[in-house]
């Protein structure tokens, strides 16, 4: 007994160094330098102190940085709703549990979900920034792609779990397949397709204050414009004023799903 | 014609490779019948029922309702013969948030159009109707009221209206009262024993409660491991009958 | 006492409202979303430049093919991303467990003073988006994998710390009682009473986060720090479409490899 005690001791002990040897091989191969790292922390204080304080508040009240708010939260809703209604009819599809074509529809749809979802937000701005200029269509299209992922894949799960009795009985009702799915499914996912609606505008309106950096509208572009041209006060404003309005649009999101929850008990 | 319901070497495998679950299945159902299919647990009694309005597809076999061979029907033609079968189901099955009458109405759905449906469109005729069935249930004093705020023997009653909307000319009940206790499911059976014999539709109920099967059905389906061991009026069940059905049951 | 009974008239006219109700809604939502349409694309867009449906089809058949030369050095960009997205979690962790044992109401020190900080820390994280962090860590140590995975670590403790935080304090009591009643210290409490229970958690987060990382470490390079989106930029610099697309592919094939693996553990740990 004492020496299995013992030998569970040593393999664990063995595992644990192990592992921190591999991570230790992965800095090395790529080619971590710790010292570096530590001069670069001091420096990076210093850095904080002189360059990007103090923040220059007075260029985010701008006309022209306060429309690009605006379009930010534009660009940012539009791709919600097109790539929500997008993303609903997909996850239909995508549902291996009421897909009306197993063989065909539901392998396309979810690869679909999953190629959307694979390329980040500031790779589908750009590469729409390619296709059609730059400005606020390519970002809702960017927006779009990236909702249509995000959305898909969480909203295609929440049917995938769906009571299939439900189902059963309004189809042994006489039901078509939309009252089917009106009447035995949609009941089931409602509020889970608000929650994730919501869940969704949060990341995407994140994504849309900064997708601008690639080449969209909104507060993005000003970013890209004041890192670009060395002015530090006033990227540190931009940065400033993007982390606050995150935080707004996060807390009014967290008050309304609590008033939806509330309203649904 | 009195025979409602004639099923002939039904097969049932559920998927490719899996277990055979029902065995050149026989029998006939009349119009006055109370037909109760009595069995071990995993005998095939549920699948055998979801056979009848095709919830489950047999594999080889036909289903004759009313004279007409349903087994091939697909699409509207399925759907138009559901509407005319009236099932009850185990777990009740209602939609948790509506109220009684809001799911009582949804056993109209196969006799209304997509859109009127989507847009909760019921005729008047209907709403009255509907009405009416939550009294014969006896619930009127419920009949605005969420379903998940009722007891398990009251919801068994709302699937019970919403089957009777669909004006079925048969009912298929499965294991009503498994989930509802033991005064209350004799007031189960009784109720829908009732109404068959009130609106002149056969019956055809699976039930694991072997009292209940011998006190409210007049004919008896016993079915072990898939197979039918027992097909006669309720009288001829013996005591032999029933060791030998449910002798592999481990209790 | 209020009665739930209905006659058809009343069931009727409450039925009529609602109907009207969702029609109306319904309605507005089209509406709506035409007249955003409307403004924000239409008007803002500048059709011309973008041209005609011809040359927006000929610019994106530019994209069709694959440009195999590529495909011999993406190979470690690729090993890198996924390096990075592995590292850059782990750090995250370690940097979400002080974080989370602060912003857990039943553990934290100092009362509200501690809490509320990390609830800050926590938001910080998630409110910046990680090329922003991948910015501001450029900046700072340079170019390399360096900033990529110090950028993915601070983006993800945001999401770690929250739900440890969460798990922590949804912890049964009685375990952490039994602990203390039979003498054991602090570290006890937490090593045998809490951890034990949140580990499950913890594990299923880390996954779902290093799922997650792999698709934004494969940007990094976009901005300096590190894997495949330096190709990807380098290719779009060079307007060599056919190698756009190929690095796509690798990306699209790493998250897929992502997809198989974290699906995979998960299934072993339930």
């Amino acid at each position: 007994m004492k020496n299995t005690y013992q030998n569970n001791g040593a393999k664990k002990f063995i595992k644990v160094s192990l592992f921190f040897f591999i991570i230790y091989l992965c800095f090395f191969y790529l080619n971590i330098d710790f010292e570096r790292f530590f001069s670069a922390l001091g420096r990076f204080g210093a850095l904080i102190v002189n360059r990007y304080y103090p923040v220059d508040i007075h260029y985010v009240f701008e006309t022209g940085y306060l429309k690009s708010i605006l379009n930010s939260v534009q660009m940012g809703y539009l791709g919600l709703i097109i790539g929500v209604i997008v993303a609903s009819l997909l996850s239909y599809f995508a549902a291996a549990n009421i897909t009306p074509s197993k063989k065909i529809a539901y392998p396309i749809a979810k690869f679909l979900i999953i190629f959307a979802r694979s390329i980040h937000e500031t790779i589908w701005t750009i590469l729409f920034v390619t296709i059609v200029g730059f400005g606020m269509l390519a970002g809702v299209m960017a927006l779009t792609m990236y909702c249509i992922g995000f959305f898909g894949k969480l909203f295609s799960e929440e049917l995938e779990n769906v009571n299939m009795k439900l189902v059963e009985t309004v189809r042994s009702n006489g039901a078509n397949e939309m009252q089917v799915f009106a009447f035995g499914v949609w009941p089931q996912v409602k509020t889970a397709f608000t929650g994730i609606l919501i869940y969704t505008w949060d990341v995407c309106f994140r994504a849309s204050t900064i997708i601008g950096f690639f080449g969209a509208g909104g507060m993005g572009w000003y970013l890209k414009r004041n890192v670009l041209q060395l002015e530090y006060a006033r990227t540190s404003a931009i940065i400033v004023s993007i982390i606050i309005l995150v935080i707004f649009s996060e807390t009014l999101s967290a008050y309304m799903r609590n008033k939806i929850q509330k309203e649904t008990q | 014609m009195t025979e409602i319901l004639r099923v002939e070497n039904l097969n049932l495998t559920y998927q490719k490779g899996g277990p055979q679950v029902l065995f050149d299945i026989s029998f006939k159902v009349e119009k006055s019948d109370f037909y109760a299919i009595i069995g071990p647990s995993g005998a095939g009694k549920s699948s055998l029922i979801r056979c009848i309005n095709k919830l489950a597809n047999a594999n080889s076999g036909k289903v004759f309702f009313k004279g007409e061979n349903i087994s091939e029907l697909k699409g509207k033609q399925l759907r138009f013969v559901r509407r005319k079968i009236g099932m009850i189901f185990q777990e009740f099955n209602l939609i948790d948030r509506m109220s009684v009458i809001d799911n009582v109405l949804t056993g109209r759905l196969g006799y209304m159009n997509t859109f009127a449906s989507l847009f909760r469109m019921f005729a008047k005729k209907d709403i009255s109707r509907a009405i009416a069935l939550i009294s014969k249930v006896g619930l009127e004093d419920f009949a605005n009221k969420r379903v998940d705020q009722l007891s398990g023997g009251q919801r068994q009653r709302v699937g019970i209206a919403r089957a009777l909307m669909q004006e079925p000319e048969l009912m298929l009940v499965d294991e009503p009262t498994s989930s509802l206790d033991p005064k209350i499911a004799i007031e189960m059976m009784q109720l829908i024993k009732d109404i068959a014999l009130e609106l002149k539709i056969p019956v055809l109920c699976n039930i694991h409660n072997i009292e209940l099967a011998k006190q409210f059905a007049n004919k008896i389906l016993g079915l072990q491991d898939g197979k039918k061991k027992f097909d006669d009026i309720t009288e001829k069940l013996t005591e032999q009958v029933l060791q030998d059905l449910y002798k592999f049951e481990v209790l | 006492m209020k009665t739930f009974a209905l006659d058809v008239e009343t069931y009727s006219q409450q039925n009529f409202t609602k109907i009207i109700k969702k029609f109306l809604f319904y309605i507005s939502l089209v509406v709506i979303i035409f007249l955003s349409v409307y403004f924000i694309i239409i008007l803002d867009t500048d059709w011309h430049r973008i041209g005609s449906g011809d040359s927006i089809l000929k610019q994106l058949s530019y994209f069709v093919g694959l440009d195999l030369s590529l495909v011999q050095y993406l190979i470690i960009p690729t090993f890198e991303t996924f390096l990075m997205a592995c590292l850059g979690t782990m750090l995250g962790l370690f940097l979400s467990l002080p974080v989370a044992w602060l912003g857990a109401r039943n553990v934290t020190p100092f009362g509200m003073l501690s809490f509320g900080f990390a609830r800050f820390l926590m938001t910080i994280s998630r409110s910046v988006h990680e090329i922003i962090w991948a910015l501001i860590f450029v900046g700072a140590v340079g170019l390399g994998a360096l900033p990529g995975i110090l950028a993915l670590a601070f983006r993800s403790v945001g999401f770690i710390s929250k739900i440890i935080s969460e798990t922590i304090e949804g912890a049964d009591k009685k375990p952490i009682e039994a602990i203390r009643a039979a003498g054991g210290s602090g570290f006890d409490v937490m090593y045998y009473g809490i951890i034990p229970q949140i580990l499950p958690t913890v594990i299923g987060t880390i996954i779902f986060e290093w799922d997650i990382n792999i698709r934004r470490s494969a940007i990094m390079g976009l901005v300096g720090a590190g894997g495949l989106g330096l190709a990807f930029f380098r290719q779009m610099q060079m307007s060599n479409y056919p190698g756009v697309t190929t690095v796509i592919m690798f990306i699209f094939i790493l998250i897929i490899i992502g997809e198989i693996f974290s699906h995979f553990l998960r299934k072993k740990i339930h």
